[in-house]
């Protein structure tokens, strides 16, 4: 993290560098596949960002929720209806999306984050178990788990012209824009004032309350922020495979959030994107040979949390510190003398009162 | 008159089912309450008692083999997880909970696998029905509910009239004075655990014969105790019972007048809107 690359554009340090190789990764990777190919990417993306959404809360605010798969499945309904009933385009089913999860967000945070931290897990599965069976029954309304397929409208691009989601090349490009730009905002997010406050609630509430934050207010922020663009990953996920039904809501979506992160690795963002692509990839690969996968992904998912609670980017971390530990990544050469700009020398500041 | 009966039939219903209900939920407090994880593994743990109980009945032909066969491998099962997976992390709360969530992806898996994907059913070892005042209701299910009384009895008596019991109060009031007073704590744990587990397979032989046997039945069965445990309050054993029978008897009344997904679903809603006005439960802060 310390080692700085001097470029005509100013200074980078080795994480921007990993970014623009992924960045230039994503954009070259559609042009080398087949179709199939970017269908899984793009919905893998899609994942990725429902996986980065949950890292926002559990990863930053250390609130753990099994309630995901409401969002994810509330946007995509949402999306539908939208386009379906009223004839909207695109963009508009897509903030349409992302609003309404947002006030359902607030909605339900109200009611869990009434409750222990403890309970708070237990009311967000208990949450995602209602929409469930309200989504399996009403089936005039949802499809049940036969589901409904989605008619979906052309998108004027301007200079560039007309395009449908059908075109795999567009619906990747499309995509990769609103999850790169989604990253972006979250990760704005978590590194403004009010991120730095979620993770004094994650480290230490008492500090945060005794320092006169209404931690409530901020937990609220952070939930309904996170089911927001679980929201919007359901709409992708929707535009992707033009296809909703009731199974969006279930524990085992939920669970799949959890596993992109932890995976991937918490409080990171980008780890998410990581941990869909190897659940994802390893799960559709897998698959050709047998149907145990559930078994090896709750089996990886044990490994994880007992061997590499940081996941796949703590364990990048690792073996990039090992390397230049061992002179093997070029770069400046001060690396040795600069502190790491992530260790907080004194993190337990002793908040001091004069009375 | 129909419609007596009926209520009668569902009453009874409810009573039942809230009694079995409770002896899993209560498993699941007790865990929580003494190594204080929320094991998501809980529902399957019952699963696999059912599913286990199916193979031991097919193999034996006996019930009551299957009575004692599925819940000591349960409880075996429980005790290996708690000793081999979740001793190193059982600090974390949140990181335990996530590996419960592996564990129940596992089982479920596991059975799945064994057991295959449909339904089965097994046979009451107990026929006939009970008729009095014009009601009758089926013997194997009232059968269930003494057990299962039996079952919470012996359970209170363990917990409050042996030493092993006062054992396992004193290391959930303070793990660190109990292990300096002599208490085996880590002993303690792996018996909790056991315990919990060998009460929800337990549970899932009983209902063997009520409900259908299948490898997703556990994440049905997850919702309710969680349930129950959120609104008779985390750790309180008392609560949980009491939880558990208005649970019960709510649902089952209510599918007199709305299909069952309509019941379970006013059911949960209503239990949900509870939690807001006791979020601490039926008897706040109370222990035991």
């Amino acid at each position: 993290m310390s080692r700085t690359f001097e470029t005509p554009l100013g200074t980078l340090t080795a994480k921007h560098g990993g970014l623009i190789v992924l960045a230039i990764i994503a954009v070259i990777f559609p042009f080398t596949v087949g179709n199939f190919l970017l269908f899984l990417a793009a919905s893998i993306l899609a994942l990725g960002l429902y996986g980065a959404s949950f890292d926002l809360i559990y990863g930053y605010t250390g609130l753990l929720t099994f309630g995901h798969a409401v969002f994810y499945g509330v946007g995509a309904y949402a999306a539908t209806f939208a386009i379906q009933d009223h004839g909207q385009g695109i963009l508009t089913a897509m903030l349409v999306g992302f609003i309404l999860t947002a006030i359902i967000a607030v909605g339900i945070g109200l009611i869990a984050i009434r409750v222990s931290s403890h309970g708070f897990v237990i009311v967000t599965i208990l949450i995602v178990l209602i929409a469930n069976l309200a989504a399996v029954s009403m089936t005039a309304i949802t499809g049940g788990t036969d589901g409904v397929s989605v008619m979906l409208p052309e998108f004027t691009v301007p200079a560039l012209g007309e395009f449908t989601m059908f075109d795999p090349m567009f619906r990747y490009f499309f995509v990769l824009a609103v999850v790169a730009v989604s990253l972006l905002a979250m990760n704005r997010l978590v590194n403004s004032p009010i991120g730095l406050v979620f993770r004094m609630i994650r480290d230490n509430e008492q500090r945060a309350k005794m320092l006169g934050y209404n931690v409530t207010t901020y937990k609220l922020i952070a939930f309904s922020v996170s089911g927001a663009f679980a929201g919007l990953a359901g709409v992708l996920s929707m535009y992707v495979t033009g296809f909703v039904s009731a199974s969006h809501f279930s524990l085992i979506v939920s669970g799949d959030a959890v596993i992109f992160t932890l995976v991937g690795g918490r409080a990171t963002l980008i780890g998410a994107i990581f941990g869909a692509i190897l659940i994802e990839g390893a799960s559709n690969f897998v698959s050709g040979f047998t149907d145990a996968y559930p078994l090896i992904i709750g089996g990886l998912l044990l490994f994880t949390v007992i061997f590499e609670p940081e996941g796949l980017v703590g364990m990048f971390d690792r073996i990039r510190d090992a390397l230049g530990d061992r002179g093997l990544l070029s770069g400046s050469d001060d690396e040795e003398s600069s502190p790491e700009p992530d260790a907080d020398p004194n993190p337990a500041q002793e908040v001091t009162t004069d009375e | 008159m129909a419609l007596e009966s009926d209520l009668a039939v569902a009453i009874l219903n409810g009573v039942t089912w809230g009694l079995i209900v409770a002896l899993i939920a209560l498993g699941l407090n007790l865990i929580y309450g003494l190594l204080e994880i929320v094991n998501m593994a809980h529902g399957s743990l019952y699963m696999l008692g059912a599913v286990i109980g199916w193979f031991a009945i097919d193999a034996t032909g006996s019930f009551a083999a299957a009575l004692l066969i599925a819940p000591l491998a349960v409880g075996a099962i429980g005790m290996t997880v708690e000793r081999g997976i979740l001793r190193p992390i059982e600090d974390d709360l949140t990181i335990t909970l996530i590996a419960t969530f592996g564990l129940l992806l596992m089982f479920d898996q596991l059975a799945l696998m064994t057991f295959g994907p449909g339904t089965r059913s097994v046979s009451a070892p107990i026929a006939g029905t009970v008729s009095y005042a014009g009601i009758s209701y089926s013997l194997y299910r009232l059968v269930v509910g003494v057990v299962s009384i039996f079952l919470m009895a012996c359970l209170y008596l363990f917990l409050f009239r042996t030493r092993y019991g006062t054992w396992m109060r004193g290391v959930r009031q303070d793990r660190e004075t109990a292990s300096a007073l002599g208490i085996p704590t880590s002993k303690v744990y792996v018996f909790t655990f056991g315990l919990g587990a060998f009460l929800a397979a337990l549970a899932g032989v009983l209902l063997a014969p009520i409900v259908s046997v299948g490898h997703l039945m556990g994440l049905d069965i997850l919702a309710v105790a969680f349930m129950v445990v959120i609104v008779g309050g985390l750790g309180s054993l008392r609560g949980v019972l009491v939880a558990s029978l208005i649970y019960a008897l709510v649902e089952n009344v209510s599918t007199l007048f709305m299909t069952p997904v309509e019941a379970r679903i006013l059911t949960f809603a209503l239990m949900i809107s509870f939690v807001l006005i006791r979020p601490d439960g039926i008897f706040r802060g109370a222990s035991a």
